[in-house]
This record gives structure tokens, sequence and C-alpha cells, in this order.
């Protein structure tokens, strides 16, 4: 197949759905696709001219009955993606080949909606030039002629002028629309851990969260806790966060603080993580709240990535603890209580909660758990902690939990993300699925929550190594059938370092354009521009001064370069012009010579060297 | 809509009688491309997302670049000479200019626009930059003669629409270049000639065979020898060998076109005559030719004809 124009546009077309597969219904890209292949199918022209508005209005129909709204960006989307593929059914001038590339960019900037990152938006602009190569192409152009120089000349300006267009184009709002599509809410949202589904775990190395300004000399990183969700309800082996209304405002951290930027990037954004320890956000882009149980939870659940600055001090731990949050972190309603209660006493007596918490950690040492990524399914958490052999993290923080909340001791659960791995590119530290962890808080009335971490007593080297370090440890093959691979043959130091480095350059890409808002704008102007200049006028002088001064970039460009003995010689005719004798177009440089020496004798020796200079350097060479 | 909109501005500016004057307006896809823009913006500012607003200003920047890379292709540019010879009725010939330019960036893609009533022009794109050591550029532009008589070349439109067809510049440059459009050169019936001052007579048996030629009296063909071996030959009486051939034409009474045909087969007639090396003259109503025999000659012969009764 011969890559022209119109296959071209096939191509994209396909690309661009199967790029949003999972972030548009799947009836749409059966849409999409089914018209793809009719524009194969559908020879005559008024066949083709009754069945295109059928689809056409069927899918505004579809989409208004599936969204309930078109200000979705899903909804949009949809149709842009439903509009491209009807466009291949007319790809026969070149006008319409034109119109192709104008609904081509539409759809790529409806990508960025959907899925805002890096790659995507390189690879948008990458499509949309090779696309646009092709149409200057069906023009009969002679492509030679947009070689590297004149690109640059016509593409360096361009790109400049719109950088700074961009960081000076006023940002109104932070939008005026919400961005979410509400059906699409609360699927994949974890806020419980559901004791009977907990089976075996798949790992994801897709990034989660970055961090960017902690210093690696001054944390462990690999040890780092990240706290993100608290669970305090236990009912039916089903753990949930309990719906506490502990909204409060932030409080005075205890020092030394540390400050660090998250930029959040699941597909669905509730829970804001940060490091364990007390924290306060200073500052995000959506709003939040906070909750005194030290979790920060976004106002609004959202799609659309989310970046805020923390401050923690990571050495303290939370100390509130209320009337509510007592009777919760100590209620359990179990049949089995009183079974383990007197296996875990054991006849003993204890004189403080220390005492207690010590009974519980070495009963959990005397089980003899493995950590494992295969556990089998348990029917409750109680046969679990009798009977169970292995498990990983859910299952020790539920069962710790459960414990302790049996020796009455008030104990949550905290979900979040235990190590990471620092980027030496950009300094940032990227939090992977694979390195989600559980661990349990428990509460002593002169420490406070204290942080314990069950799975650090069963498999130390899940936390001292890190999740992916250990894992592969746990699992050094990778299972092909009856054949074994061993997973470090498909490591590459090469391949790691380049993806680190490509992460570094999507997350700069990200704060210095995804994330570029208001305020950020507001302080870049106002260290740029004397105080009191509003952002309109910025925008506006900019626009007004970039204007002359692309046309002038243009202006040199252009401008023929004078040799310098033609230099030389243009200020000889302006001296002889001062004295008189102006060259006449008819006459050549040694005519004019001659009638200057007949003229002027005394300066013979000067328009003779001057001459001569020219006509050698411009005819003898 | 906008053709029509293109058109009516073209016809103003070109009546202005600005030499030099560069214009640059948008194209129908320049248009299009500006309303992309504007979609954009308006997604970018309702959804908040600064890679729509990027993708939009990177867009707009480049249309933005693309005028002024349209603008500075024709800029610069300057006509240095201009030639056109005469033309026959439906013949082509070439208008013969010579460009310069100054533009360190070259010119590309440059087209050339006649619009005039007597001529026809086809299109032309050229392309020259001073990189190659081409500070100048000779084209040979096609015409053709579309309506006897003298055509006055006073302008010609010069335009690009490089490098990406978003915009359209264009210029107009004076030429004020005269040519003749000639009749057609065709016989249309060699028996329906025109009338030829026959007024010497001699010795009617005095005379040898020549070949036929359109313009000789009907009254000397050798109409035996015709029926004999069917070629018309005539009769040349050595008693006015020596006289010119004299062709005359009147219009009178004579429909437009039907004086259109005359005409043509009396410029067919005179390039016979030239080729024959017989000297020649032309008598038309006001005007007349002295008989003769030159390239001149048949030059003011042709001419007469070209300018009679426009």
């Amino acid at each position: 197949m011969k890559l022209n124009v119109k296959n071209l546009s096939y191509i994209l077309v396909l690309i661009n759905s199967l790029i949003l597969f999972g972030e548009i219904p799947v009836s749409v890209l059966v849409i999409t696709w089914t018209t793809t292949a009719l524009s194969f199918l559908l020879g005559p022209q008024t066949l083709r001219a009754v069945i295109k508005p059928v689809i056409l209005f069927g899918s505004l129909f579809f989409l208004k009955y599936h969204f309930k709204t078109y200000l979705v960006p899903e909804a949009g989307v949809s149709f842009v993606l439903i509009l491209a593929s009807l466009k291949l059914w007319e790809l026969e001038k070149e006008s319409d080949h034109f119109n192709m590339f104008l609904i081509l960019a539409l759809l790529e900037s409806c990508l960025f909606l959907l899925k805002p990152s890096f790659m995507i938006f390189f690879l948008g602009m990458l499509k949309i030039v090779i696309f646009f190569y092709y149409i200057l192409k069906i023009r009969n152009y002679d492509l030679s002629l947009l070689n590297v120089k004149r690109l640059l000349i016509l593409v360096t300006p361009s790109i400049l002028f719109s950088l700074l267009l961009f960081y000076t184009f006023p940002r109104f709002t932070s939008g005026f629309m919400n961005t979410t599509n509400p059906q699409l809410l609360f699927s994949g949202v974890d806020s419980q851990l559901n004791f009977k589904k907990l089976g075996p775990l798949n790992l994801s190395s897709k990034v989660v969260f970055r961090v960017i300004g902690l210093n690696a000399k001054e944390f462990p990183i690999p040890l780092l806790y990240w706290r993100e969700n608290i669970l305090w309800d236990y009912y039916k082996e089903e753990w949930k966060t309990g719906y506490l209304n502990l909204r409060s405002e932030q409080l005075p951290l205890p020092k030394p603080v540390s400050s660090y930027r998250v930029q959040l990037e699941k597909d669905y954004n509730e829970f804001l993580p940060i490091l364990d320890g007390m924290s306060n956000i200073t500052k995000s882009n959506l709003e939040f709240n906070f909750f005194s149980e030290g979790s920060f939870r976004l106002k609004n659940i959202t799609k659309s990535t989310v970046s805020y600055e923390v401050n923690s001090s990571y050495e303290s731990n939370w100390k509130i603890i209320s009337p509510i949050m007592m009777r919760k972190g100590l209620r359990l309603k179990s049949d089995m209580k009183d079974k383990i209660e007197e296996l875990l006493v054991n006849g003993r007596t204890f004189k403080d909660d220390q005492e207690k918490f010590q009974a519980i950690v070495d009963f959990f040492k005397d089980r003899d758990f493995e950590y494992t990524l295969n556990p089998p399914t348990y029917n409750s958490l109680e046969d679990f902690i009798l009977y169970g052999k292995s498990g990983y993290c859910s299952h020790f923080a539920a069962a710790f939990a459960y414990l302790s909340r049996v020796m009455d001791l008030p104990v949550r659960i905290v979900s979040g993300y235990q190590g990471g791995e620092y980027n030496p590119f950009d300094s940032s530290v990227l939090v992977r699925e694979l390195d989600a962890h559980s661990w349990v808080e428990v509460y002593f009335k002169d420490r406070g929550w204290v942080r314990y971490d069950p799975t650090a007593t069963i498999a130390p080297g899940r936390i001292q190594l890190g999740a992916n370090v250990f894992n592969e440890k746990l699992e050094p093959y990778l299972n092909f059938y009856y054949y074994k691979l061993p997973k470090s043959l498909l490591k590459f130091r090469f391949v790691d370092q380049a993806s680190l480095w490509l992460d570094s350059l999507n997350t700069s890409f990200s704060y210095n354009i995804l994330n570029f808002d208001k305020e950020r704008q507001q302080q870049l102007i106002s260290n740029l521009l004397p105080k009191n200049i509003s952002l309109g006028i910025a925008f506006a002088f900019c626009l007004g001064v970039s204007l002359p001064v692309l046309w002038l970039f243009f202006f040199l460009a252009s401008r023929t370069r004078v040799n310098k003995d033609e230099k030389r010689y243009n200020r000889f005719l302006k001296k002889m012009k001062s004295m008189g004798l102006q060259k006449e177009n008819s006459e050549t440089a040694s005519i004019f010579s001659r009638r200057c020496m007949l003229t002027l004798p005394e300066h013979s020796e000067y328009i003779q060297n001057e001459t001569s200079s020219y006509i050698n350097s411009f005819y003898r060479s | 809509m906008l053709t029509k909109v293109q058109t009516n501005f073209e016809e103003k500016v070109h009546n202005l009688g600005r030499q030099g004057q560069l214009y640059i307006v948008p194209t129908l896809d320049g248009l299009k491309l500006l309303c992309l823009n504007l979609i954009l913006l308006i997604i970018g500012l309702v959804y908040a997302n600064n890679y729509v607003l990027l993708f939009n200003f990177i867009l707009f920047c480049l249309f933005i670049g693309s005028m002024y890379y349209t603008h500075f292709n024709l800029r610069n540019l300057s006509l240095a000479s201009a030639r056109i010879n005469p033309v026959h009725l439906g013949e082509k010939t070439n208008l013969t200019l010579t460009f310069k330019s100054k533009s360190a960036l070259g010119h590309h893609f440059i087209g050339i626009k006649i619009k005039h009533h007597a001529l026809a022009a086809g299109d032309l794109l050229f392309s020259f930059s001073l990189k190659d050591k081409q500070p100048s550029c000779k084209i040979e532009f096609p015409v053709e003669g579309k309506k006897r008589g003298v055509a006055n070349l006073k302008r010609i439109t010069v335009e690009t629409y490089f490098p990406f067809h978003l915009f359209r510049a264009f210029t107009y440059f004076d030429l004020n270049l005269k040519t003749i459009v000639y009749p057609e050169k065709k016989l249309l019936d060699p028996f329906k000639i025109i009338e030829i001052a026959d007024e010497k007579t001699g010795n009617e048996d005095d005379f040898y065979l020549k070949n036929f030629y359109p313009g000789d009296s009907l009254r000397r063909i050798h109409w035996k020898k015709y029926a004999q071996t069917g070629k018309l030959l005539t009769k040349q009486l050595f008693a006015n060998e020596e006289l010119p051939v004299q062709l005359g034409f009147s219009s009178e009474g004579l429909l437009p076109e039907q004086k259109e045909k005359e005409l043509c087969s009396i410029c067919y007639t005179l390039y016979e005559l030239h080729a024959a090396g017989l000297h020649y003259g032309l008598a038309l109503d006001k005007t007349s030719v002295e008989p003769g025999h030159s390239q001149q000659h048949l030059n003011n012969c042709l001419r007469a004809l070209a300018e009679y009764e426009t």
C-alpha cells in the first residue's frame, strides 16, 4: 500500500480511535470503525449522501442519550471522531484533504483534553506535521524548497512567538466547565478494602504520582511512606473510610519541615497522597479538604491532573484524637472476637498499651506468615488470622488492625504507597502502582498515632528493597507456558535510563505547560514586568510588539548580504557623487573610472585602486 | 461569495494604478484555519486545557509566520524588462519577462496572471533564488491572441501562495507594452478571393503558366488546364509581369463575421505573396500600403489589417 494523503487520513483516524480506547464509550469506537469500513464498501454517491446524515444525526442522538449533555469533553471528542470517520467518505479534491487536516487537528486537541501528557502532545504534533507535509505534496510543491534552513526561518520565530503568547495569554478562570463525566466517576477510586476480594496482585509500573523537590540525600527515598486514605470502619469483611466528619483547618507543623510538589496522575483523583507524618498542603490547582485524621481529599473527584505543594514534617506523627475517632478506632463487630482474644491474651495481663501492642507483634511473629503476591482467597479475616499462611500488605494490615481492636487498642489502616524510584535527571521521585501499600496506625496516649508496618515484620525485604526489587526476587521468572524466562534477561540499563529521562521530560513539560495556571502566570509577569500592569495589557503589548519583531526577523533573513568589496566600491561611488560625478547605469566600472580620472586627475591613484579592487573581486575570480 | 469579494477587491486595487504595492489576503484555506484557531481557543478556555491552548498558539503563529513568509517571497522582486512579439489570432507567442531580485530568501512558486481582452494567458509558475547565482530570471510566458487589433498590455499580476497556501500575496507591474494581434492566417475559400486590380491589359496570348496564388484574378485562371489536371494555374501575361499585385478589400455590406473571414484570407494571401517573392500592395477602405516586398512591408500590411476597423 502506497502511503499517500488519503491512506494517511485512514491511518490517523484509526490510531486516534485506538488512543481514545478506554476514554470514550466502545459504542462510539464501533460507530467510527463501521463508518470507516463503509467508506470502502459504499460505492454510489447517492447512497452515501443518504446514509451520511443518518449516521451523523444518529450519533448526535446517541451521544445525547449516553452522556446526557454535549458539554462533557467525552461527548465532544466522540463527535469529532465520528465526524473524522465520516469525512473519510469524501476525500476526492484537494480542498477535501485540507478540510480533513482541520478535522484531524481538532481531533488531536481532543486527545489533549482526555489524555494530557507530553507524549500524546508530541505525537499529536508529529502526526499533524506529517499530514500537512502530504497536503503540500498533493499541491505539487517542490518540497525540496522547504529545506531545513527555510523551515527554521519559518518555524523558529513562530514557536518562540507562540510560547510568548501562551505565557502571556490571560487565564481568566480555571475553566468554565466541570471536565468530568459524572457517569464515569467512582470506578477505580479505591476507598475500601474488601478482604474477601483480595486475590493475586498484578503489578503495574504505571506512575501514580511524582514528587519534585525532595532531597535524596536528606530522605531515604526507598523507605518513605506516602499516606493517602484512612480506613476506619470494619463491617462484614470490609474496611471503609468511615465518612467521619473530620474536616478541619490545617494544623501548624513541628520543625523540621520539608517542602515539595506532588503531581498526581491517576485516572481518577480523589485523595491527595502526602509524605507520612504531619503535612500541610500550601497550594493546589483544585480545591481540597483537610481531615484531622491526616488525609487530604479533593472537593470533586476529577480526571484531570492535580498538582499541589506540600510542607511535611516527616519525623512527627498525628496526635489528634476525638471521641468519634476513639469510638471508630475501637469498633469491631465479629463473632470470632472472643476466640481470637483468648488466643492472643493466652491468660496474660497487660500493664499498658505498649505491652498489648508487643503481644500482637509477637503473635504476628509466631504465626510465621509468608509474603506472596499470589495468596489464596480467604473466607474471612478471622480465617486468615487463625489459619492463613500467606498474604501481602493488605492482609497483614487488616489482620493487625483486627487484633489491635481485639486488644482494645485504637487503630486505623492507612492505605497509600511505600518507596518510589528516584529519577536523577530531574531529582523527582516516581511512585508507581506497584508501590501501593497498607500499614496501620496505633494510638498511644503519650505518642499519638504511631505508624506500624506489619509487612515489615513479615517480609523486611519488601520495605528495605522496595516493591520492584523485592517482587523480582520473589518472582524471578516469567512463566511462558511450560518455560520460565528469567526477568533479569529482559532488563536493560539503558532502557531504564531512557525511560527515566523521558519521564523527567514529561514532568518538566507538564510543570511548565500543563500546570501553568493563573497564579504562576501572575507571578511570572510580576517578576518580568513592572508592577500594576495587568495581564491583558501585557498580552496586548506582547502581541503588538511581537508582530513587528517577527516582521523584522523575516526582513533581516531576506536581506541580501553585501560583499565587503562591494561595500568598499559603494563608498567610492558615494565619494565620487559628492565630488559631482555620478555613475550612469550604462557605464561599466572601468569606463566610469576613466571618466573620473579625466575629471579628477589628482585622485587618479585612488580611483585606480578602488576600481581595480572591485573588478578583481567580481570579474576575475 | 469569497471569490466575488476577491474579484471586487482586485479590480479596485487594479484601478488604483499604484505600482509596486504589495497586497496580501488570506486564502479560503487560511480563513478555515483561522476559524479552527478560534474554536481551539474556546475549547482551551472552556476546559482550561493548556495543551490545547499551546497547540492553538503554535498553529496561529505558523499562520502568522506563513503570512510573513508569503509576503517576503514576493517582496524585493522587480521587473527589469518585458518584450512581446506580434501574434496572429489564435496563435501563441511568448511574453518575455526578466525579473530581478534583491531577496536572500529567493522567490518561489511565483505565478503570473494577465487579464486582457485581446490576449489570453495560461498558467505559469516559476522560482528563482539568489543562492543559485541567479539574481535575475528570464521568463517566457505564453500568451495567445484572441482579438484582432493593437493590444496594450498595461499590467501583469504577479502572485504567490508559497509556502503553505494560506495566504495569497500579489502585486502589479506596469508594462504599457503594445503588441499587435494580426488576423488569423487562414485560407478559408480559395475561390472566394479578394478582388485584385487588374487594369493593365496586354497581349492575351503572350503568357506563361504559374501556380495560382490566392488573390490572382479569377479571369486569369487557366480553366482548361484545371479541367485536365485538377491543378489551379494562372496565366501570367508577360506584359504584366513586372506589375505588383494589388490587394483590395472593403467591408461594406459584410457582416462582422464575414469581414473577419475575409481578413483572414487576405492575411494568408499576404504571406503567400511574400513567400513567392512578389511585389504586392494593400488597399483597404481608408488605408493603403504601397506595393513592395520586404519583411517590413509584410509587417506594415499585417499591421494595416490588424488595425482595420478596430
